[in-house]
């Protein structure tokens, strides 16, 4: 058997990421930049650039970019699609710039079905800023503006996106993981269907990734990622929720 | 022989824009500049390009800068506190250089204010409103016709600076109808533009758009940018001048305000009493080569329709506070001819003297 050795990575990153160890954002752009690369679709990708830890995917990966305010991706990405049809029109965005101040402009573009793709990083805070409450935060998770941790009285409920699009008339919508290599194939997977629905003009995609923020959540990248496997994934629901 | 039309001012500039080029609209309903949104949902799908009615006034402006940042020539419109939701989306598209038009159909009010003609934009128009330091391109239109040729030639005018024009307008030009000499169509290739992004092979430099903040030396880009605006201001000064040489005093006014300043004018001469009057018709950069012109005069008087002289407070500026300086504010009523010559006619007999407010 022949000896496995790490795989070259694929020519879109042109260097090194700067995400903090363990930061699941620099696991999910290889897995995108390697998804780029096999369908040969660089030179027909924009990216719409979220502002926050995800947007330093710029840095690494020779890809055109727009980059508008925090959250806006749902109304740029719109604009976007429409004068260049062509053009394989996504983000990678965080869960505080897709679900709580750009949720209007992502659940406009889901009601609308652009044909556009949303690939959101979901760490349960704001990690660029610090770890502050996020609308994904967990009932009883500690964030830096909910010390005591996140209760439903003082706080409000968290935000589960399968809820609140599984019944809109959209192309796709998927919840994966990155905590194992089997789980990183599922969403790799996942990532090249939301994109060929894309392709195929099939309308609104959005893959959900849950991803760990070692930093913000005081964790070791190992007890990070076993935190997402206990703790998170059991409260969600997982896989291919739309599939048309 | 040109084609003239007998058309509202705000469809004049919805055409303009679409004779100019425009093949990108995105906006949201607002009184009174809902005629723009609506003859973009006609126009655009007649001339192959592509109209959003946005979720908000936000994502409208975001969807601007987004089309632009791809290449379009692309417009959004609004008024009131709907111009007010764009401010931010429009300092990122300074900070990013979009050259992206934004018309801004002034109505009258603090907060939602009412539906009527105003001019109490001019502070956020003009003094930036958004964060950074920046001034919008401004032109100001005083007929039907303007509307459409400042929304004709903004996109060039745009595109040369790479820096935002603004078309600062009012609900009195955009709702009355005058007749309009239509302008022929320009042809405008979207992949014309180096920087605008387009998808780009390995191996080629890829194309980022975005705030300033993420890619360029800050205080390189500063000097470059610092450079651009300095030469906007020398070379994109552009006024009218009425009677302005041997004026006693001299009125300035912009958009529909200029319509009566001009009229007052005109009757006061009649009357012997020397009125002059300079029409701005760029806002910002602010012609004050204007006023070199001025070789008699004893006093300024602007007239807008605001409450507090927000346009006075540039005149002194930019005049050099050599002039006793005083406004003509009427709020949300157009002014009058014979108010204006009344209020010159106590200025030459002393009766009244500038104050801070009106």
């Amino acid at each position: 058997m022949a000896r496995k050795t790490a795989k070259k990575a694929p020519v879109i990153m042109k260097c090194e990421n700067m995400f903090c160890a363990g930061c699941g954002h620099s696991i999910f752009d290889r897995i995108l930049g390697e998804v780029l690369t096999e369908m040969n679709i660089i030179q027909d990708t924009i990216i719409c650039s979220d502002i926050g830890c995800n947007h330093q995917f710029q840095y690494s990966m020779a890809v055109d970019v727009v980059m508008p305010p925090h959250g806006k991706m749902g109304a740029a990405l719109t604009a976007m699609k429409r004068v260049r049809p062509n053009k394989y029109c996504l983000t990678i965005a965080g869960d505080g710039g897709a679900y709580a101040i750009g949720l209007g402009e992502t659940m406009s573009a889901a009601t609308r079905d652009e044909n556009v793709t949303f690939f959101v990083m979901n760490n349960t805070c704001y990690g660029m800023t610090g770890g502050q409450l996020a609308p994904t935060t967990q009932i009883g998770q500690w964030s830096s503006s909910t010390p005591r941790g996140r209760s439903i009285e003082e706080h409000g409920r968290d935000f589960d996106v399968v809820k609140v699009m599984k019944n809109l008339d959209i192309a796709y919508l998927a919840r994966t993981t990155i905590t194992s290599p089997s789980e990183i194939d599922k969403t790799k997977k996942a990532v090249r269907k939301a994109l060929e629905k894309q392709r195929d003009g099939k309308g609104f995609s959005l893959v959900e990734v849950l991803v760990p923020c070692p930093t913000n959540w005081g964790m070791s990248p190992v007890k990070a990622m076993e935190h997402i496997k206990n703790e998170l994934v059991p409260r969600y629901e997982m896989g291919e929720i739309i599939d048309k | 022989m040109a084609e003239i039309l007998l058309i509202k001012g705000n469809e004049a500039l919805a055409e303009g824009a679409i004779r100019g080029g425009c093949r990108f609209y995105a906006g949201y309903p607002i009184t009174p500049q809902s005629e723009i949104l609506e003859w973009m949902g006609k126009r655009q799908a007649e001339v192959g390009g592509v109209f959003v009615q946005g979720e908000s006034e936000i994502a409208s402006v975001n969807m601007v800068y987004a089309a632009r940042a791809l290449g379009v020539r692309s417009l959004t419109s609004s008024s009131g506190p709907g111009f007010t939701l764009k401010q931010e989306g429009i300092a990122y598209w300074v900070s990013a250089e979009i050259p992206g038009v934004i018309a801004c159909v002034q109505r009258y009010g603090i907060g939602d204010g009412f539906i009527g003609a105003g001019q109490d934009n001019y502070w956020q128009a003009i003094k930036g409103g958004g964060n950074g330091d920046y001034h919008l391109i401004t032109l100001a239109p005083n007929s039907v016709q303007e509307n459409m040729d400042m929304a004709y030639e903004s996109f060039e005018l745009a595109e040369k600076w790479r820096h935002p024009v603004l078309i600062l307008s009012d609900a009195t030009i955009g709702q009355m109808i005058e007749p309009c000499e239509v302008r022929p169509y320009k042809e405008y290739d979207k992949d014309q533009l180096d920087w605008a992004v387009k998808g780009t092979p390995i191996g080629q430099p890829n194309k980022i758009v975005s705030d300033v903040t993420y890619i360029e030396p800050i205080d390189e880009w500063n000097e470059y940018y610092l450079n651009k605006c300095r030469k906007i201001i020398e070379t994109e000064q552009r006024w009218e001048s009425i009677h302005v040489n041997d004026a006693e005093i001299c009125l300035l006014a912009y958009g529909i305000s200029s319509r009566i300043a001009e009229g007052a004018v005109r009757k006061a001469r009649e009357e012997g009493i020397k009125l002059g009057l300079i029409r701005p018709i760029t806002l910002w950069p602010f012609p004050k080569k204007a006023f070199s012109e001025l070789k008699n005069c004893k006093a300024l008087v602007t007239v807008e329709m605001n409450m507090m002289g927000q346009f006075r407070e540039d005149v002194i500026l930019y005049s050099g506070n050599k002039y006793p300086t005083y406004a003509i504010t009427t709020a949300y009523k157009v002014p009058k001819i014979d108010d204006i010559i009344a209020f010159a006619k106590k200025i030459i007999a002393g009766e009244i003297e500038p104050e801070e407010v009106f």
